[in-house]
């Protein structure tokens, strides 16, 4: 197949956010990724910490729809730059023949102000999707940077996947405790592992064909599934999925067999979001909606921004109950559920 | 029996407390962001009515029409007919009807309402 991993009737260029701690092998990851001819499509944004870029050298190609930001850590400030190089990708994406575009983090980076951005602003809404984002693991500093740095676990916490490298340098039982720790951090995102830095671009990038309507083929809403099938149980008149935990950080899912006023369900999101925002650190779900039950609803949140709401046409299988999944710090899943219940 | 009224009666004053207590503070949505979703304030008290409606629903979905009628009685303003948390807790509180305070009315309320008023004051911190 020519051409990036699909192709897509969807409008709007699917975007992954790549992300890792420093010294992580997202560079390495992306340079073999770019080498693939299915990614030939590919434009990249790379922010880099400092005034001098240096991961960009690493990459072997000169590539002319590579962009670097290079004025510092990601942050609000750096937001504005981004939107503007996502405009201009857009601006002259016929003339580069971008079908996706891939934002390569600086290693200190928080996530969440770039999720923000794609979630948040309008024009950038209207021409790019939020499809992925990737956190690469170092295998062999994974755990005690997750020990020592919190920005390391939100990057592990906000990830759909996860990518652990260098496993090679460690024995099997590091590597088990290593996955515990990333599954305690975010039970939703499945792990994979990169060989030197080779991966089946696949695994980290391709969407089912039957998810273009962005819930099944999440690996989220389909760990969420799976746990409410395997351990559930009733729960006034609702179930409960597997939680995990780790210290300040779980994720856990919330099911809903009755559908739900969205007005109330908005309400509720708003009042949860001015109080926790900064601790909502993704919300995803498909919301059974009492108005046009037949039309679910599909929310996405990071912290206090969510992406507007998408009303899909239909079902995107059997399954119509109202599934949440949450990545939380310091909020616990009792208390979201009983505030829920509310509305 | 005597000492359930009494507890019952201190659980009601101490939700009563928490309610007062975070009922009315304000949060904001995101003021000190730039991404515009600032300007936005809301308070708990803006949900009381969802808040009793929840409660009753919960009594109608357990057939419990003594609930039912004893929410209608103590637990909506006379004049405006809204709902209020204040006043049921009041009524809660107090235990004048010894009738009410002696069956499982004041257990089965404080019970639904206690689960959420403090998961609110939790997440409100």
């Amino acid at each position: 197949m020519e051409g990036n991993l699909e192709e897509s009737k969807d409008p709007t260029v699917p975007v992954t956010v790549l992300t890792g701690f420093l010294g992580s092998g997202k560079t390495t990851i992306l340079a073999r990724l770019l080498r693939d001819p299915r990614f030939t499509r590919t434009a990249v944004i790379i922010n880099e910490f400092g005034e001098i870029g240096l991961d960009h050298e690493l990459l072997e190609q000169s590539r002319e729809e590579l962009v670097l930001l290079s004025n510092g850590c990601v942050c609000c400030t750096v937001r504005g730059d981004l939107l503007s190089t996502l405009k201009h990708i857009d601006g002259r994406r016929a003339g580069f023949n971008v079908d996706r575009v891939v934002i390569e983090t600086t290693g200190l980076a928080d996530t969440a102000p770039i999720l923000h951005s794609l979630m948040a602003d309008l024009p950038t809404v209207a021409r790019f999707r939020l499809e992925h984002v990737v956190t690469v693991v170092d295998g062999f500093n994974g755990l005690e940077t997750l020990n020592e740095h919190a920005v390391a676990r939100r990057q592990v916490a906000m990830a759909d996947r996860l990518v652990c490298t260098k496993l090679d340098l460690i024995g099997g039982k590091a590597a088990n405790a290593l996955r515990e720790r990333l599954s305690a951090l975010n039970h939703f995102a499945p792990q994979h592992a990169a060989d030197h830095g080779a991966i089946d671009p696949d695994l980290m990038f391709r969407v089912r064909e039957s998810s273009k309507d962005g819930t099944s083929g999440d690996p989220w809403l389909e760990g969420l599934e799976e746990a409410a099938h395997a351990g559930a149980h009733d729960h006034d008149h609702d179930v409960e999925g597997h939680k995990h935990h780790d210290a300040d950080i779980e994720s856990y899912s919330i099911v809903r067999e009755e559908p739900i006023s969205m007005a109330k369900f908005e309400s509720w999101l708003r009042m949860i979001t001015a109080m926790r925002g900064a601790d909502l650190l993704r919300v995803k779900g498909i919301v059974n909606v009492l108005d046009h039950p037949d039309r679910p609803v599909v929310i996405h949140g990071v912290q206090h921004i969510f992406h507007p709401p998408r009303v899909l046409d239909k079902w995107p299988g059997t399954d119509r109950r109202t599934r949440l999944v949450f990545i939380t710090r310091n909020i616990a899943r009792d208390d979201i559920d009983a505030t829920l219940q509310v509305f | 029996m005597h000492t359930v009224v009494e507890t019952s009666s201190a659980v009601a004053l101490e939700l009563l407390d928490i309610w007062q207590r975070v009922s009315s503070r304000h949060v904001s949505l995101g003021t000190s962001c730039a991404c515009g979703s600032g300007g936005v304030t809301l308070q708990l008290q803006d949900f009381e009515q969802d808040i009793v409606d929840f409660v009753l629903g919960q009594a109608e979905r357990n057939h419990r029409s003594d609930v039912i009628a004893y929410l209608k009685d103590n637990a909506f303003d006379v004049q405006s007919g809204l709902g209020s948390v204040e006043l049921l807790l009041a009524n809660l509180g107090t235990a004048d009807d010894q009738t009410v305070a002696e069956s499982d009315i004041p257990t089965f309320v404080l019970e639904k309402l206690g689960k959420t008023l403090r998961s609110f004051a939790r997440l409100h911190g």
